[in-house]
């Protein structure tokens, strides 16, 4: 009997929300993994906390709901513990750009062979309403009722400088799309960086803007740093954008934080290995 | 008269006065005496006042005397700060070309370095050559043992050690009983804390630098390939302690270190354990806090953040190990503690005793079984599910210990999670559920107090029939154990500080008309766990300046209470 890809839990995201884009995008690829021959007992998903991170409640998969910010660090940890796992992130980005940014960064600079998918909403969904790191400027949410301070930071530029080695932007509303994405930057051995755009439809609902901005929009030679940089300086989250460009901006092979640890091991057990040591001293 | 021997090596930083000592610790070690070191050093990489005192005795001893036999004196700092812990027939061996106006065995070893064409960092070298041959090694001995001491330019460093060698006469013979007590071993309790994880099957060390704890990291990463163990420095604490979870996840036994700061970043890493259920270990070495402290001196402020940090409420093992033989004994335990029961472990160690260098009783036979009936003599992880069949993650059972899928195990689906939950691992807030997680978590608590009974949680020494015990811990115990056996005294040293061993103390206690806790903290930690069991300290001996009393202040200290 084939496992159901979904749970019988209860699904809680509000009408209309961009997560179930996702969740069905993740299902369509673990079900074509078990089609495949692949075994969908080696992904593990890790989830942050957020509308987002309920997606380890409702995909019937391994998973570690883990803390605000902290998804990161726990997907190196099981990716090093075991090579032989597919690890992938579903974070936010209040979650990853704000209290998990310095991990987001090291995750990149390592190279750790993981796919983090970020569900950009732009907003704090669950703690009802506050301004992120990608909020535009002056967004009035609930901790700054007169317009934000801040301006918010563009991530794949982050990302990209980071020493990301697959960087890609996809939209819940442009599903299929999106599943294409996710399954290449699962198949990319090395850091995987997809950016979601994702409408939230009770505090922060953009479709109209970004169904008329968005616009596929592929680095044509994936391996160019400078082209991924131009097409990713086309929009800085903010108003003034005249395109927002969908697709794969960049994917670099390069030996990951994993590989540096294979290596040939001594197969004498932490017994005989201590007892070894304490004779040479 | 059995032999007590104190040496003090002093200079400045950068010259070396760490490696001079331990080499000084060895060879007592190989002419068959117990040793003890203690490194002291201000926070700086040059300059400033370091010292290491060693301690050589026929007895097992974790202490320092008041007085010292030989100063070995760098520069002149060292002789003006030690003068006043020499007696009229101490000596001091020193470098003449920098110290002046001094008397005792003046080495010109900075003349003996130039000429030989070394480097200003070989003075010590030439120092240690002097030390030999002034208690009276032989000189092949010397020249054998001092090679295998100065592993970086060897032949240059050899050459200066053996001038100062021939420099100087015998004047302090001690003598060699290796021929009847064998020779004896040392180790810091960072090393021993390290590799009693690594027997305990350690696969993966992952930890931030923090003083006195970053030995450990040092030293596992310099031997990672021969134990077979992948070591990791990432870009924090918090990383570090979330990573070693992730790593649990996925059955790879995992440990991390840190000091109070550091401890204080892991402490939502160590609730989310706490709840999810994950199996992990951290080493947790105290040093004088609050806040930044003095990082490379002692206190012992951390017992009770140890005991209650990390929100919540959620079962959790701590051992306080005193030297280097119970920071490997209980690091093994811990570990095992861990995968047993599916909760973290702490080792609770403090600067005295993690860079402190003790002789290790090789014994590694363990302190006592642990009862096959809670089975937990082997871990609750399972490898397989049967196809078709439905694995929960915090299935329910009789002590609370659900058994444990990794991830990658055929036919599970492993949710592992931090929200309360249900047996599944999916999400829910229903009331019913949170007390039954709730009671879940206190039913692994009874299950480890259980299982720690047939083990020795508390050591003792001293007189057993005497009616006034000194209670202690940590690095406190070798000192107070000592002292008690010069005032006819109990010890009496908790070494499991959760589940706290209430039965066994008050066991120990009967017969006790007079208790006297001894802290290097300004609150009594222990002592108020001593009062939430109902059981009243008659006097404190507090002391808290950063080091070690020594046997003699120790000693007043209790004669004016008894």
């Amino acid at each position: 009997m084939v496992k159901n890809l979904i749970t019988d839990e209860q699904n809680t995201w509000c009408m209309g929300c961009g997560n179930f884009s996702v969740e069905h995008s993740l299902k369509e690829v673990f079900a074509d993994m078990r089609e495949n021959g692949e075994n969908p007992d080696e992904v593990v998903l890790v989830a942050g906390i957020g509308c987002h991170g309920k997606i380890a409640d409702y995909l019937n998969v391994n998973s570690v709901y883990s803390l605000h910010g902290r998804a990161i660090p726990f997907a190196t940890g099981i990716k090093l513990a075991d090579k032989n796992l597919k690890v992938i992130c579903c974070v936010g980005d209040g979650d990853a750009y704000a209290e998990g940014l310095e991990h987001l960064i090291f995750a990149a600079k390592r190279n750790i062979d993981i796919t983090v998918l970020v569900h950009d909403n732009r907003v704090y969904g669950l703690t009802t309403g506050q301004y992120t790191p990608t909020s535009p400027y002056h967004f009035k949410g609930r901790s700054t009722p007169g317009g934000s301070p801040e301006r918010p930071f563009n991530p794949l530029n982050l990302m990209l400088v980071s020493g990301a080695t697959s960087v890609a932007r996809g939209y819940t509303g442009r599903k299929e799309h999106l599943t294409g994405l996710l399954r290449s930057g699962i198949a990319h051995k090395g850091f995987s960086f997809i950016e979601i755009l994702q409408v939230c439809a009770s505090y922060f609902n953009m479709t109209d803007s970004y169904e008329e901005k968005v616009k596929v929009h592929n680095n044509e030679d994936l391996t160019s740093y400078s082209g991924a940089e131009e097409i990713i300086g086309l929009w800085n989250y903010d108003d003034g954008a005249k395109e927002i460009p969908l697709g794969d901006f960049y994917r670099v092979k390069r030996s990951t934080y994993g590989d540096e640890f294979d290596g040939p091991h001594d197969l004498k057990s932490g017994k005989e290995s201590v007892m070894a040591y304490l004779e040479s001293i | 008269m059995s032999l007590d021997f104190s040496v003090i090596v002093g200079g400045k930083a950068g010259e070396g006065i760490s490696s001079a000592g331990l080499t000084i610790a060895r060879i007592f070690s190989r002419l068959g005496y117990y040793v003890y070191m203690d490194f002291d050093h201000p926070s700086l990489i040059k300059g400033g006042h370091n010292f290491s005192v060693i301690r050589a005795s026929e007895e097992k001893i974790g202490s320092l005397r008041s007085e010292a036999d030989i100063l070995i004196a760098l520069d002149k700092n060292t002789v003006n700060l030690h003068n006043n812990r020499l007696k009229p027939d101490s000596s001091i061996i020193f470098n003449s070309d920098n110290i002046k106006k001094v008397s005792g065995s003046g080495i010109p070893a900075k003349k003996i370095v130039e000429d030989s064409g070394g480097i200003p960092v070989m003075i010590n070298s030439c120092l240690l050559g002097a030390f030999c041959r002034a208690i009276g090694l032989d000189r092949e001995f010397s020249l054998s043992f001092l090679r295998d001491e100065m592993p970086k330019k060897t032949e240059k460093n050899l050459e200066i050690a053996m001038k100062g060698f021939d420099y100087l006469s015998e004047f302090c013979k001690i003598p060699d009983i290796s021929g009847s007590v064998g020779e004896k071993k040392v180790l810091s309790g960072n090393e021993a804390a390290a590799l009693g994880l690594v027997y305990a099957g350690l696969d993966a060390y992952i930890s931030y630098p923090m003083s006195p704890v970053s030995g450990i990291l040092h030293f596992l990463a310099g031997n990672s390939g021969d134990f077979g163990i992948k070591v990791i420095h990432p870009e924090g604490e918090i990383a570090a302690v979330l990573m070693a979870e992730g790593f649990a996840c996925a059955g790879k036994r995992a440990a991390t270190g840190t000091s109070g700061g550091g401890f204080c970043l892991m402490t939502e890493g160590l609730s989310y354990a706490g709840i999810a259920e994950i199996p992990i270990v951290i080493v947790l070495a105290q040093r004088q806090s609050p806040g930044t402290g003095a990082p490379t001196y002692n206190a012992q402020s951390d017992l009770l953040f140890a005991l209650y940090s990390g929100h919540g409420e959620f079962p959790r093992f701590v051992a306080a190990p005193a030297n280097s033989s119970q920071a490997f004994i209980w690091s093994e335990l811990a570990m095992d503690i861990a995968w047993d029961f599916q909760v973290p472990s702490i080792i609770l160690m403090d600067r005295t005793v993690c860079e402190g260098i003790y002789t290790f009783d090789s014994d590694l036979s363990p302190s006592g079984e642990i009862s096959e009936n809670v089975n937990i003599s082997e871990s609750s992880v399972i490898h397989s599910v049967p196809v078709g069949g439905i694995y929960e993650r915090y299935a329910d059972s009789m002590d609370g210990i659900s058994p444990f899928a990794p991830f990658g195990t055929k036919n599970a689906v492993v949710k592992v999670n931090g929200k309360t939950h249900f047996q599944s691992g999916i999400s829910t807030g229903d009331p019913e559920i949170l007390q039954w997680l709730a009671d879940k978590r206190e039913k692994k608590r009874d299950a480890l107090k259980s299982a720690l009974d047939v083990l020795k949680c508390v050591h003792t020494g001293g007189t057993s029939d005497s009616e006034t015990a000194l209670v202690c811990w940590g690095s406190l115990s070798m000192l107070c154990e000592e002292v008690s056996e010069k005032l006819s005294l109990k010890l009496i040293q908790p070494v499991v500080m959760a589940p706290f061993p209430e039965d066994e103390i008050r066991s120990e206690l009967s017969g006790i008309k007079r208790i006297i806790v001894v802290e290097d903290n300004s609150t009594g930690q222990l002592s108020l766990i001593l009062k939430g069991m109902g059981i009243a300290p008659d006097e404190h001996i507090l002391s808290y300046r950063g080091r070690q009393m020594t046997v003699e202040d120790l000693h007043s200290k209790i004669s004016e209470v008894l």
